[in-house]
């Protein structure tokens, strides 16, 4: 009997989730900063003032996201723990990639290798982590995805670094966040 | 001793419960996001939504989509109470087990 009324509890707590990942809306997020970090590295990679070109590409994608996500928040008029938890997983990636980013890169601490070393860890433990809260096995795939990338960079040859990091921003952010926008819309037609 | 109280019969049932959870999170939600949500099939989810309606735990509303018709449910607030009363109710009577699960 009590085992029949735990199921009863987490039958709720799963049905809960589905109906609000629904209206967690963020793909469009994955794909600008996806998008942003190309356009970065095509844009470096022609020797323009590399620093200035990530330093104004991201504070684009920073200002942009800011916006859109507080308009976001205010007509969704409601903020729940998991979008709270989720938030802060995310924040918390952003505020410690922006710190290697601009402190440790300028200062020569990092080299291409090590910086996505970093960078991809960084990235395998936010997907992982939200795909937890979430209870959503396809973005802890993709966290694991990371990962083995970070894992791969150690080994790579140093000319295949840059390539990599490529792959994985196209597949892991604009990919992804390209599917979550068209998952994203066929829920809006329903719910 | 205390009482134990008792779960609400409408509620209580899987496919029910699994709707009513759904619809306490979203606005609204169409026959299919439901249908597809729960793993359910039209015949089976058509019979205990229709329960649900009766019982005025959800609202719908029918309107035409591109001429096909298109069937919307909302939980009322009575569905709403209901289901915080069931939550609770089932707490109350796992007691102990429930605490020591979390």
């Amino acid at each position: 009997m009590d085992q029949e009324l735990l199921e009863r509890i987490d039958l709720i707590e799963r049905m809960v989730l589905e109906g609000r990942r629904t209206g967690q809306y963020w793909g469009w997020c994955l794909a600008l900063w996806g998008t942003g970090q190309l356009v970065a590295l095509g844009l470096s990679m022609l020797h323009w003032y590399p620093t200035l070109i990530w330093a104004v590409t991201m504070g684009t994608c920073g200002v942009v996201t800011a916006l859109v996500s507080t308009r976001q928040r205010r007509a969704a008029n409601k903020q729940t723990l998991l979008s709270r938890s989720v938030l802060a997983v995310w924040i918390g990636f952003g505020v410690s990639i922006t710190l290697l980013s601009f402190v440790g890169n300028p200062a020569g601490i990092f080299s291409l290798r090590s910086y996505c070393t970093v960078f991809f860890v960084l990235m395998g433990f936010t997907n992982t982590a939200s795909g937890i809260i979430l209870r959503w096995p396809l973005q802890i795939w993709i966290g694991i995805a990371w990962w083995l990338a970070a894992v791969v960079t150690v080994f790579d040859p140093e000319k295949i670094i840059g390539w990599t990091l490529i792959t994985m921003i196209f597949l892991g952010e604009v990919v992804f966040g390209v599917y979550l926008m068209a998952r994203e819309r066929a829920d809006r037609r329903h719910a | 001793m205390p009482e134990l109280p008792e779960l609400d019969q409408i509620v209580h049932g899987n496919l029910r419960l699994a709707v009513l959870s759904i619809l306490s999170a979203v606005a609204k939600a169409d026959f299919t996001f439901l249908r597809d949500r729960t793993g359910s099939t039209d015949g089976n989810i058509s019979a205990h939504l229709l329960k649900l309606e009766e019982a005025g735990y959800v609202a719908v509303e029918k309107s035409f989509v591109k001429r096909k018709p298109t069937s919307t449910y909302q939980i009322t607030s009575a569905g709403r109470t209901a289901l915080a009363n069931y939550i609770r109710n089932l707490k109350k009577l796992l007691g102990a087990d429930f605490n020591q699960s979390k």
